[in-house]
């Protein structure tokens, strides 16, 4: 019996229904999960793709529980349904085992909505939030069946459009994008669509719609930029190719989030997903100012939803949904000026329809512990915190404003308030640390468990696990400067804390040669481009879970290529380098994130200018915002604008 | 409650599936019971867990309710609240307290379509099947745990019966539910296969739920017949 025997049976498929879905069906029974394929969840949209002029279809590069988890996708997601002229299909890397029998059965990827190819849609945004997913971008065309490579495409081909974070750094996919969204973009995808559909009533050539693009704020199209290089290899400069092209492009930023439609009826998946609830969003950005966090610039400045609307928000979300837990999603939930009030007023709303609700990034201190125990009734998931460095010299220097005394009030209080598990997360290799800093991670693990011997003297064990992630420099952070130190160092100092730690301590390591991969990209121009595909073609796909990854498919694809990653992750950059990231602009000052490595070295503190005067990183000024919270500043600073309910 | 579960929601395994009724009941905001403790659900039972990728027009549950509803009324609003491919088709009002569902059916009939590669083929599923059913028992091994154990199955296939035309079987198949061991239908119809030296990929097997009964020697009842 034949394979093409089965595909030939028309089981209970509507009408209109193509062969596709057919053959999909046919692979169905194969693999693992199949609900992640089949489409069809509550508050999905589906529209007859006859009836719109722009199909859209939203990528995302991992597999569905994490793709639906993401916020950014669900935003985006309405955006583009909500209008008439667009109808929005979703696609997501379909896991290694589907993958396997789509190649067999020639079954080309297709989206969740209408099981239609995504070749035959206008345009592909995909969604870029991790440099280990940038395999499985390549990985996405090339089951669409279209050529990789931005030159190789042509009239006919859709328009591969990407964004999220790693818009910040693209230049690795450079040669593979057509044009890339720089910062949050629900407002910009709505110019992106004008000048798509403008474009195709014109029917000219595919160079005039990137030369359109160009010219919307915010959309950078790589093959209209030409890097050159200097004798050494590092970059001299970025610059445009043609004319009329911006010299730089300037994020784009909403300033107000209270002015924005939010998705009320985001999709209720079929199966369990990572974040398996209703999220609002409380508040976007974060100026605590860690010195790694790449999230802590391309976010600026902090923009508070207010309580009022928050409230509403949640509301509808729990009515439309039928989520069991709505989440309260930001960078940092506790740091929320009005989170005390709001948490409590959706707890008393809640409670009575058995709907709990959840902080997910708390703050460190003995406040959010208790706020967290007004608000959350399971306390069998264990609270996370990261202090990330060991020693407040090291703190100091990341500028991560938290104490060791503020880390044991946190877990005294947690332990007091009936917690039995506690994660907490490290970083390895950050600039300046050196052993002692280790020995601080180790000293900070114990006193955690002193203090759980005390707070709980004869209960159960304390269920304790510690992650050690290693440091990557990421750009646009006031340590895109500096090396990422020596896989072998890394390994080293993993090794050291291995037997520092009490064994009954659970640790989590994170595989330092897959860090490796990702400080070279995070930071790579596009000469990675070669390596990227290279990795591709010898099989390098799902790179952040270790199972698949393969660090020597890497080596032989950096060999290949004639690339030392070295080069890249390890070496220190002088201060006047120019960075393949340069014309990319955040809003914050390069000036600004120089300012804070000097203060770095110096170990010198930057407040939030949230709850201490303006820092100066040049943002507000750059893109015509200010901070927008019911914090307010000591002396009134003038940077600050409350947003009252 | 009596559901379908039909189209893509084919693909929803049975956890994923209480999990999609119990949002949806939150949708439809009636007034349900919940369970104690930290994380409260709605008070639902279940009948029978379908395998994956099978379809149903007999999928029953409970609900429990903290107040009296119109039955008729408590259809509609749930029905608005449903995803697709699982649709209300029937809603009963029942004392409360009664046992648990699942405790109280003890067999299900399925209809199970089998896609085959020509006449030689149908005619030996035909021929396996009145084998089956004229032996006096059909054991098979179970492997669970690392352990295998064996299972008398025939006298769980209660009927069996095969017709059909042009390249597909259609079978007529009840099973009796028994809480020492039960069958697929979809191991049936390896089983005739089996017998008939057929290769059947899973694809070209398609299993619909028909119905869930109560048995008494001749007696048979709707789940709802049984308070
Ligand atoms: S410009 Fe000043 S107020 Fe605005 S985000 Fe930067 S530091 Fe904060």
């Amino acid at each position: 019996m034949t394979a093409d025997f089965v595909w030939g049976l028309v089981w209970d498929m509507p009408s209109g229904e193509g062969c596709l879905a057919r053959r999909i069906e046919g692979l169905l029974p194969r693999v693992g999960k199949p609900a992640r394929y089949v489409g069809g969840e509550w508050n999905s949209v589906r529209k007859d793709p006859g009836s719109v002029e722009v199909l859209f279809a939203l990528a995302f590069p991992e597999v569905y529980e994490i793709g639906m988890s993401h916020l950014g996708s669900i935003i985006l997601y309405h955006e583009l349904n909500r209008r008439s002229d667009v109808a929005c299909e979703r696609v997501y890397s379909p896991w290694v085992d589907m993958e396997a029998e789509m190649r067999r059965a020639g079954v080309p990827l297709f989206t969740l909505e209408s099981r239609l190819p995504v070749a035959g849609f206008d345009i592909i945004g995909i969604s870029m939030q991790y440099e280990m997913n940038f395999t499985n971008v390549l990985n996405l065309l090339d089951l669409a069946g279209l050529p990789l490579r931005s030159a190789e495409r042509g009239p006919g081909h859709p328009l591969v459009l990407a964004g999220g974070p790693c818009a910040f750094n693209p230049e690795p996919l450079a040669d593979f994008l057509d044009a890339v969204v720089v910062g949050e973009a629900e407002e910009a995808i709505h110019e992106v669509i004008e000048v798509y559909g403008a474009w195709k009533r014109e029917g000219t050539g595919r160079a005039s719609l990137f030369r359109a693009l160009a010219a919307v704020p915010g959309v950078y199209v790589p093959s209209l930029y030409r890097v050159d290089y200097n004798p050494d290899g590092t970059v001299a400069q970025v610059r445009p190719s043609v004319s009329g092209v911006p010299e730089r492009v300037v994020r784009r930023a909403v300033k107000d989030l209270n002015h924005l439609d939010y998705p009320t009826r985001p999709i209720v998946p079929h199966l369990e997903i990572v974040h398996d609830r209703a999220m609002v969003e409380i508040f976007r950005g974060c100026t605590r100012g860690c010195r790694f966090c790449q999230a802590g610039t391309i976010y600026r400045p902090v923009r508070e939803r207010s309580p009022g609307r928050v409230q509403e928000l949640a509301r509808a979300l729990v009515d439309r949904t039928g989520h069991q837990e709505l989440s309260l999603a930001s960078l940092s939930a506790t740091d929320y000026s009005a989170i005390e009030d709001t948490a409590r007023a959706l707890v008393d709303e809640g409670l009575g329809r058995g709907v709990g609700i959840s902080l997910p990034s708390l703050r460190i201190d003995a406040f959010s512990v208790g706020l967290a125990r007004q608000v959350q009734r399971v306390r069998k998931t264990g609270l996370t915190f990261a202090p990330e460095a060991g020693t407040q010299r090291l703190r100091d220097v990341i500028n991560k404003g938290v104490t060791a005394d503020d880390l044991r009030e946190a877990v005294v209080s947690a332990f007091a308030n009936g917690w039995r598990a506690l994660k907490l997360y490290f970083m390895v290799g950050l600039p300046t640390e050196d052993y002692s800093d280790l020995d601080g991670i180790a000293e900070l693990v114990r006193g955690v468990e002193r203090a759980y011997r005390e707070a709980c003297s004869g209960g159960p064990p304390l269920r304790l696990l510690v992650s050690l992630a290693p440091f990557v420099p990421k750009a646009h952070t006031p340590f895109q400067w500096e090396p990422q130190l020596a896989l072998e160092e890394l390994e080293a100092r993993q090794a050291y804390l291995r037997q520092l730690i009490p064994r009954r301590v659970r640790l989590s390591w994170h595989d330092a040669r897959l860090s490796r991969v990702e400080a070279t990209f995070a930071r790579g121009d596009r000469r990675l481009g070669e390596v990227l595909q290279g990795a591709w073609e010898r099989g390098a796909r799902f790179d952040s879970w270790s199972e698949h990854f393969s660090y020597e498919r890497w080596l032989e694809a950096y060999d290949r290529a004639g690339i030392d990653p070295a080069a890249y992750a390890n070496r220190r950059r002088p201060p006047e380098e120019v960075f393949p990231w340069d014309h990319l602009d955040p809003g914050v000052e390069k000036r600004f994130l120089w300012r804070e490595w000097e203060r770095a070295r110096a170990g010198v503190p930057t407040p939030d200018c949230r709850l201490a005067r303006c820092a100066a990183c040049g943002v507000c000024g750059q893109l015509g915002m200010e901070p927008v919270t019911g914090h307010r500043p000591p002396g009134g600073g003038e940077a600050a604008s409350s947003a009252s309910g | 409650m009596r559901m379908g579960k039909e189209g893509t929601a084919r693909w929803i395994s049975h956890l994923d599936l209480v999990r999609a009724v119990e949002r949806a009941l939150r949708r439809a905001r009636v007034p349900l019971a919940l369970s104690q403790g930290y994380n409260p659900l709605p008070k639902l039972s279940f009948a029978s867990a379908l395998s994956l990728g099978n379809s149903s027009e007999a999928e029953y549950f409970d609900v429990e309710l903290t107040q009296r509803m119109d039955p008729a009324a408590f259809h509609a609003t749930l029905s608005a609240q449903m995803p697709d491919g699982l649709a209300i088709r029937e809603t009963r009002e029942v004392p409360p307290n009664g046992p648990a569902l699942a405790a109280r059916l003890n067999l299900a009939s399925y209809r199970v379509t089998v896609c085959v590669p020509d006449e030689a083929a149908r005619d030996a599923l035909k021929a396996a099947a009145g084998r089956i059913l004229a032996s006096p028992s059909l054991v098979i091994p179970r492997r669970r745990k690392g352990k295998t154990r064996f299972l008398d199955v025939r006298p769980l296939i209660q009927r069996l019966e095969v017709a059909g035309d042009g390249d597909t079987v259609e079978m007529v198949v009840d099973l009796r539910l028994d809480p020492r061991g039960t069958v697929k239908p979809e191991e049936v119809a390896g089983l005739l296969a089996g017998l008939a030296s057929l290769e059947l990929p899973s694809e070209a097997v398609r299993v619909h739920r028909t119905g869930l009964y109560r048995q008494d020697g001749e007696r048979l009842r709707l789940p709802w017949e049984l308070y």
